[in-house]
């Protein structure tokens, strides 16, 4: 049954979210990787870049993962797609174990699952032509002819705005907006379902970042994309999604709708994380809350809370005891012994 | 207000083997004393070169090709331009100091942070190295570093990004400078992290009573921090007024533009804002104004002939046919 929550957005419109069935679960996610010491290479600890999350993902809907430098949420989006492989934990998509996938056939799955790069400089290959680099994943996941593969092609040359006459060109003959631009294309063309967009407007400027996000939103409308959109970018995200989940450390400290969170942050992090952004008035300026010192070292997580040595509210249960998600109520969900459930 | 740094006439030049590109194009500004001027734009626009000039840290194939750089030093107003090499030594790093954009590649990875802090004074004064050791220990205490005994043994490498900005600070001022020049000092850093080194920037500016050049791409650090802006596009200044100005009485079609394309973020109203086309490039500038293609405000005199920088109201200067008085535009 698709249930549908109105969200104020704002000041004159209603959003309506319908929420279509899950397209995606992730259940209990974990990516640790070793650190390696010594001639022997003994593995003396493990980094917890994504430590125990779950999350869904509705049909069309935009999943957004936002979080600080080293808090997992670009590990989380590879894990996903198995392009690092998960250390434990079940990913559901469309109905379908994808950890129990064998390569070849998780290989053949990626036609439905795609990647855009955070940077459309170093990901795209400098000595193929924008042709070449659009028809490889179709010679990849297709049986197409020539003549199919050529009209493929022209179709999502349209589709992301680039002219057709730009296609044997290389890619250092275009601007950092059209490279995101072939990027998009090269993730689309096999038409997916379902694209984890990592970062991909930060290495952008504000002028072209906002031609990209404009892009992928009417992609999404035409094409019934469903997204995860990774960024650290808040004004981004609230732009762009539909659910938002707040990482820290590899954990989801918050999730919910976007606008709730936005409007009414519950977890200390998320407060603090939406006050640093600078204001855009600057008769305006904003009460900060700034966090102390630095992210802890993945390797060695707190004892507690993850937060516990930068928090302001932070009392002595945060030091022992680990808080879980716990559910607000409208599918808000946070991760802080502040609140009871 | 007493000016510390006078921008004239400034023009930078990229030399290639076909032709020349002038990337900065008669820029011209004032720096006040103990003012914070920003100078915002977005990448390739010129805002980077002209700081690296004021230091004189061009090298081949930028070069400067005339226009005057004063600057109030200890020895009076010097062109620094005009200024030989061991003479601007001088006053770098000393008198005018930089923090640039990435902290992690700007430190020596063979050398601790001690040393880094210590090679400024070793040059600049003729202090004994216990003093000048004191020093560095007083001024990482200065920008908020935990354990600085310690962290004065350590390498870059052992730091995290924030923490390397703040000792690119502490070198950056160790001399006590009357002008610094930060370049994107926070781009490259955290949000949480950007508000404490930006906090961290406007107390020392009040304790050491230095002037700041602020050179970003992010308005909000400009709405932060700054109290006058220059708006540059294409290696032109197309607006410069004070920060409040800027905001809410924005002049110039461009400014609009970037202002509407940071703001929408967040409004769900459908599409946002943008700006259509490309900046320039810069061997290719096109006659007229070099905004023209893109403006929605645009008119016939717009495609055939430059505007200048005018005065549009009170500190408020505007590149823009749009503001030119009516005489002027009836060609």
């Amino acid at each position: 049954m698709p249930k549908t929550i109105n969200v104020d957005a704002g000041f004159t419109q209603k959003v309506v979210i319908t929420m279509n069935k899950v397209l995606l679960e992730v259940e209990n996610l974990k990516t640790y990787f070793p650190v390696k010491e010594g001639i022997l290479k003994k593995t003396t600890g493990y980094v917890h870049a994504v430590d125990d999350i779950s999350f869904k993902v509705y049909e069309q809907e935009t999943f957004a993962l936002v979080g600080e430098s080293g808090c997992g949420k670009s590990t989380t989006g590879r894990s996903l797609l198995r392009i690092i492989e998960p250390t434990a934990g079940k990913v559901t998509f469309d109905g379908v174990d994808v950890q129990k996938l064998s390569k070849e056939e998780m290989r053949k799955k990626r036609k439905d699952m795609q990647l855009i790069f955070q940077n459309p400089y170093s990901s795209l290959n400098p000595r193929m032509t924008v042709k070449k680099l659009l028809i490889e994943p179709l010679k990849t996941h297709f049986n197409m002819s020539q003549e199919e593969m050529e009209k493929q092609v022209l179709w999502v040359m349209d589709k992301v705005g680039l002219a057709s006459d730009q296609l044997d060109r290389f890619p250092h003959q275009f601007s950092g907006g059209q490279r995101q631009r072939i990027s998009i294309a090269r993730a689309i063309i096999s038409k997916p379902s379902f694209v984890v967009a990592d970062e991909p407007v930060s290495a952008l400027d504000v002028s072209i970042q906002s031609q990209i996000l404009n892009l992928l939103m009417e992609l999404q409308k035409d094409l019934k994309l469903t997204y995860i959109f990774i960024s650290h970018d808040l004004n981004v995200v609230r732009h762009i999604s539909n659910s938002v989940a707040v990482m820290y450390l590899g954990r989801i400290v918050e999730t919910g709708v976007t606008e709730q969170i936005y409007e009414n942050p519950m977890h200390p992090y998320t407060k603090a994380l939406l006050s640093a952004v600078p204001s855009k008035d600057p008769l305006n300026k904003k009460k900060r809350i700034t966090l102390k010192g630095d992210v802890p070292s993945p390797v060695n997580p707190p004892k507690g809370c993850p937060l516990n040595s930068r928090c302001e509210s932070a009392m002595s249960i945060c030091k022992e005891i680990r808080p879980e998600l716990m559910d607000m109520g409208d599918n808000h969900q946070v991760a802080c012994h502040l609140y009871k459930g | 207000m007493d000016n510390i740094l006078e921008v004239k006439n400034l023009n930078i030049d990229l030399i290639t083997k076909k032709n020349t590109a002038r990337l900065v194009d008669n820029v011209n500004f004032n720096v006040g004393k103990k003012q914070s001027y920003g100078i915002v734009g977005e990448s390739g626009c010129g805002k980077s070169i002209t700081a690296l000039s004021i230091m004189q840290l061009l090298s081949y194939p930028l070069q400067t090709n005339g226009g005057q750089i004063f600057f109030k030093s200890e020895v009076g107003n010097v062109d620094l331009l005009s200024l030989k090499n061991h003479e601007i030594r001088k006053i770098r790093g000393k008198e005018i100091s930089m923090i640039f954009q990435e902290p992690m590649t700007a430190l020596d990875p063979i050398f601790t942070i001690e040393k880094q802090i210590v090679e400024t004074l070793k040059f600049h004064t003729d202090l004994n190295n216990k003093d000048m050791s004191d020093m560095a220990l007083q001024m990482l205490k200065k920008v908020g570093i935990p354990r600085a005994e310690n962290i004065l043994k350590e390498y870059p490498h052992q730091l995290s990004g924030g923490m390397l900005q703040r000792i690119m600070i502490a070198i950056a001022l160790i001399c006590k400078p009357k002008l610094l020049i930060a370049d994107e000092p926070t781009t490259a850093l955290d949000v949480t992290i950007q508000a404490q080194i930006l906090e961290l920037m406007n107390d020392l500016k009040t304790t050491y009573d230095t002037s700041i050049i602020m050179i970003t791409h992010d308005l909000g650090v400009i709405a932060e921090t700054c109290e006058k802006v220059a708006v540059f596009y294409a290696g032109q200044i197309v607006e410069e007024t004070d920060v409040v100005n800027l905001f809410h009485n924005t002049a110039h079609p461009y400014t609009i533009g970037l202002l509407k394309a940071v703001t929408s973020l967040g409004d769900k109203s459908k599409t946002l804002f943008t700006i259509p086309g490309m900046v320039p490039d810069g061997a290719h500038i096109p006659k007229g104004c070099r905004f023209e293609k893109r403006c929605d405000k645009k008119m016939k005199i717009c495609k055939e002939k430059t505007p200048e920088l005018m005065d549009i109201a009170k500190d408020h200067k505007c590149r823009c046919w749009l503001y030119a008085e009516s005489g002027d535009n009836n060609e």
